[in-house]
């Protein structure tokens, strides 16, 4: 059994982490709520994009319908955070980044990773995969849409050069406090959304525009620009989200990990503390005993 | 005059909404305006001053780098990267920005990525400017 002095070090040490892990627990609370914030205030942008991208005549998105005469290459955008300490949210996307790049190679294609975050960039790197390009130590905010900019950019510049036949994004979605989901969400080749029929409804008349300005040829990179840049953008608030929520409740669980564990800890000291005491008391009884017997 | 509701939305939030009479901007084209019962049009904005003149009184000013700008059943909605107000804007900084980036322009090599580029740093200082101007205090 284990000294009192080592349980009494073993409790100092066990509510220290315990003092972190709940510091950490509020700092990404608050980090969460100002996600939480900005993804609703994007929101309009993203889905006035995409609405956008939907209403204009199909045709407009031909030119980035799939290149079959492209190099068999898929650029594979990962989102992922830059530190630990979230739970299984890296390492669930990182299973769903493996599982799409052996359909990714299945189907003749040569994946091409563009890392974003820091456990994307450890990992890609220990499993030996093409890291074309990086984004990382990105604190305090990853959801930038400067970002999204030179991600759709570059995207649509591979892609329109014939560089890569496609083009995703791998991020985890921000489902609820407790479910962040991995996902792959494919931005080349294009196609015009189809609106849900409720959003339809409310944006009234499904007709396509009466004029476009300028010309279809022209007009037809800008409106893909956006529409990537809405997507792209809504994948890093949605990782950035969930990335707070998932290092939020880990933080919960080894706060109250700490805490269980600190009253088994307090228990066991009682109980050889109280042993001390006991024996201590049968040392002065049998000393007192044999005196008497003198 | 007939006004009609718009919604002008960069990624950080909405920026402007509410009824509006009149909205002038550019785009590849050329300078145009918008009033109530526009037909149902999308367009590419290049970088530009963006003129809202509001439903009753006043008119508010923005620069803006580029975007898209649809009017869809009397409704309009303007995409854009950020909108800077043009209140913000001082008139001599912003001349002397564009005179900097005017000599930039023409000591570069017409047709090169460096070209491109400080061609559209040169047209947001021009829109900049010509914002600026709009709001400057009349002598």
């Amino acid at each position: 059994m284990a000294s009192l002095k080592a349980i009494r070090r073993r409790i100092a040490s066990v509510a220290s982490t315990q003092k972190t892990t709940r510091a950490m627990k509020l700092v990404s609370s608050a980090k969460l709520r100002r996600a939480r914030e900005a993804r609703e205030r994007a929101r309009p942008y993203v889905t006035a994009a995409v609405e956008m991208a939907g209403s204009v005549p199909k045709a407009l998105f031909e030119p980035f319908a799939l290149h079959a005469e492209a190099r068999a290459r898929a650029l594979l955008v990962v989102v992922s955070s830059d530190r630990g300490l979230c739970g299984a949210y890296n390492a669930n996307l990182m299973r769903a980044v493996e599982e799409k790049e052996r359909e990714l190679r299945a189907r003749g294609l040569e994946p091409l990773f563009f890392a974003v975050g820091r456990r994307a960039l450890d990992h890609l790197r220990r499993a030996r995969a093409t890291i074309v390009d990086q984004r990382v130590n990105l604190a305090p905010r990853a959801a930038k849409a400067e970002l999204a900019r030179e991600l759709a950019a570059r995207v649509l510049k591979q892609y329109e050069g014939g560089e890569i036949r496609q083009a995703g994004i791998a991020y985890n979605v921000f489902r609820s406090m407790f479910s962040q989901q991995p996902v792959y969400r494919m931005l080349m080749p294009a196609e015009a959304p189809q609106p849900e029929q409720a959003q339809a409804d409310a944006r009234g008349s499904t007709e396509p525009y009466f004029l476009l300005e300028p010309a279809p040829p022209e007009l037809a990179p800008v409106v893909v620009r956006f529409y990537l840049e809405a997507e792209i953008f809504a994948a890093l608030l949605d990782a950035e989200t969930g990335e707070h929520a998932a290092r939020m409740m880990a933080m919960d669980a080894a706060t109250n990990n700490a805490g269980e564990m600190i009253e088994r800890l307090t228990l066991e000291m009682n109980r050889v503390r109280q042993g001390t005491i006991t024996r201590e008391l049968m040392d002065i009884v049998s000393g007192a005993e044999a005196l008497r017997e003198f | 005059m007939a006004s009609f509701p718009l919604r002008l939305i960069a990624p950080h939030g909405v920026i402007f909404e509410g009824q509006v009479e009149q909205v002038t901007a550019t785009s590849p084209v050329g300078e145009f305006g918008v009033l109530a019962q526009h037909v149902d049009f999308l367009t590419a904005l290049t970088a530009c001053p963006l003129i809202l003149k509001l439903a009753g009184a006043g008119y508010r000013y923005y620069v803006v780098p580029s975007g898209l700008a649809e009017v869809k059943d009397g409704n309009m909605t303007i995409l854009v990267p950020q909108a800077t107000p043009a209140q913000e804007i001082e008139l001599e900084q912003a001349d002397t920005e564009m005179k900097e980036l005017r000599e930039k322009l023409e000591s570069l090599a017409i047709g090169s990525e460096q070209y491109a580029e400080a061609e559209r740093a040169f047209a947001l200082a021009q829109a900049r400017w010509r914002a600026a101007q709009l709001t400057a205090p009349r002598a």
